[in-house]
């Protein structure tokens, strides 16, 4: 390289950090400056002897002069560390899919993210903020505060707080217009004789829906809305429980009796999805197996058997669509067997005084039914 | 507890040790007008005598059965608790705009 081309290329570096200098220094007019010039020299230290290295020394130059004590790198970086700190409690993400991309941006020291109430967030981001014990919300813009953009916190499923301001506004917002304390919908056409039983005044049915998971997705978007509870009298429930299950906002459990409706609202107070039709000691067909690659400590050594009711077959009724559960085999039923399956509370009762989270229980194989064919026409 | 019509009874060889000994119903529990079906018919338990045609009160209370009944972590729910005297004929209940004509 020549020594023309070097002088060029070395003034227009010069005018380059000049003009960077300059308009950095009209934008941000108060930047304190740094005690040190780490990009100058950094294996010396300036401040301990300034003229043992001219040339590393801003000072010598007399075209940096006018702001030797700052470079651009500092500038920037001081810059970033007014914008962006460090160390924040809280800090809002507005990206459609919370990948672990997205968490790039995130300073360490965050303890809480806000996503948007639509945003798309990946199991490898949850790993990862559960990993390193962030908490993390969504949010969605309220029809009361449209333009200013303040929201309310729906769910909190692993997050150990929400920001004060959004707890603050969320206690406004519902003294405002107070949520149903309960919403109840459904996709059974019965439905509508329920309103009347109900408290008029803390429910309301909301729409009796065509399917499951049109059900699903109302209770889904009322708990969202703020709504605290929501109950869903579906045809499917167990199979509409593994799809609410896979929702954060929800804590689903299922409900064979009305009568347990309050003591699970109580306990759990959380959303709830019930089905009236108790289907205790109902007449089930094993139709597989189900294999546990990992389970609760309580589940060693047990033997599950998928199961799907006929007992609408058997009266001549018309099946609804089929509903599997697991069912917790202690007499050895093999695929093809009618078993009677006792469902909720009391298929626990054969491990007491132990405590196993088991809801269906096989009571017994049933080697043969006999039902009088003229009882069925009336 | 809710009034069920007795469909035939249904035997089981292998089954949890608190059923053995105990005669098991097919029952399609009825709805308020007594004849039209309540869901599908469940298995229940039956310390009565009940047959197959009888209409039977059932009942899912399985803290009462295991305590009436003396028995120890029974998974059984639904049980008979009385037989309906054949010659009551309940009427469905009338609406507000029957009753007023």
């Amino acid at each position: 390289m020549s020594p023309s081309a070097n002088s060029k290329l070395e003034l227009s570096s010069i005018d380059i950090e000049r003009i960077v200098r300059e308009v950095l220094a009209s934008v941000m007019p108060a930047i304190p400056a740094p005690s040190a010039n780490p990009s100058a020299n950094p294996s010396a230290n300036p401040s301990a002897n300034p003229s043992a290295n001219p040339s590393a020394n801003p000072s010598a130059n007399p075209s940096a002069a006018s702001s030797a004590t700052t470079s651009p790198v500092s500038i920037v970086k001081s810059y970033a560390a007014e914008t962006i700190p460090q160390s924040i409690d809280a800090m809002h993400l507005n990206v459609p899919v919370l990948s672990l991309d997205s968490l790039r941006s995130v300073p360490s020291g965050t303890k809480q993210i806000t996503v948007s109430s639509t945003a798309l967030v990946t199991p490898a981001a949850k790993d990862w903020l559960r990993e390193k014990g962030i908490g993390w919300t969504r949010i969605i813009p309220t029809a009361s505060s449209p333009d200013t953009g303040r929201s309310s916190v729906l769910s909190n499923p692993s997050g150990p707080s929400t920001s004060v301001a959004s707890s603050e506004f969320l206690q406004k917002n519902s003294m405002e217009t107070p949520p149903k304390r309960v919403l109840v919908t459904g996709s059974v056409l019965w439905l509508r004789t329920l309103e009347k039983q109900l408290c008029p005044k803390s429910s309301q049915i909301d729409q009796v829906q065509l399917d499951d998971a049109s059900s699903l997705r109302a209770v889904a978007q009322a708990i969202r809305n703020g709504t605290p509870a929501a109950i869903a009298v579906v045809k499917a429930p167990h199979a509409t429980l593994w799809q609410a299950a896979r929702d954060e906002a929800l804590r689903p459990s299922i409900v064979s009796q009305w009568s347990d409706l309050t003591e699970v609202l109580q306990e759990h107070s959380s959303e709830s999805l019930g089905h009236p039709k108790d289907r205790s000691m109902h007449i089930f067909k094993v139709t597989g197996t189900v294999t546990l690659n990992r389970a609760h400590p309580t589940y060693q050594g047990a033997v599950l058997k998928l199961a799907e009711p006929i007992g609408e077959s058997l009266v001549g009724g018309v099946a609804n669509e089929p509903d599997s559960i697991v069912v917790w085999d202690e007499l050895g039923a093999d695929v093809g067997s009618i078993i009677a399956v006792a469902d909720g509370g009391e298929a626990a009762q054969p491990f007491r005084p132990k405590l196993k989270p088991v809801d269906a229980y096989n009571s017994a194989i049933l080697d043969e039914i006999n039902i009088k064919p003229h009882l069925l026409k009336d | 507890m809710q009034v069920a019509l007795v469909l035939g009874n249904a035997i089981s060889t292998v089954k949890h040790r608190s059923l053995e000994n105990v005669k098991l119903l097919v029952c399609q529990p009825l709805a308020a007008d007594g004849r039209s079906r309540d869901g599908a018919p469940v298995i229940v338990a039956d310390y009565m005598g009940a047959g197959a045609g009888e209409k039977v009160i059932i009942t899912s209370d399985g803290a009462a059965v295991r305590e009436l009944y003396g028995l120890e972590n029974s998974p059984l729910r639904w049980t008979v608790m009385g037989l309906v005297d054949p010659s009551h004929n309940p009427t469905p209940p009338k609406s507000k705009k029957e009753a007023k004509r």
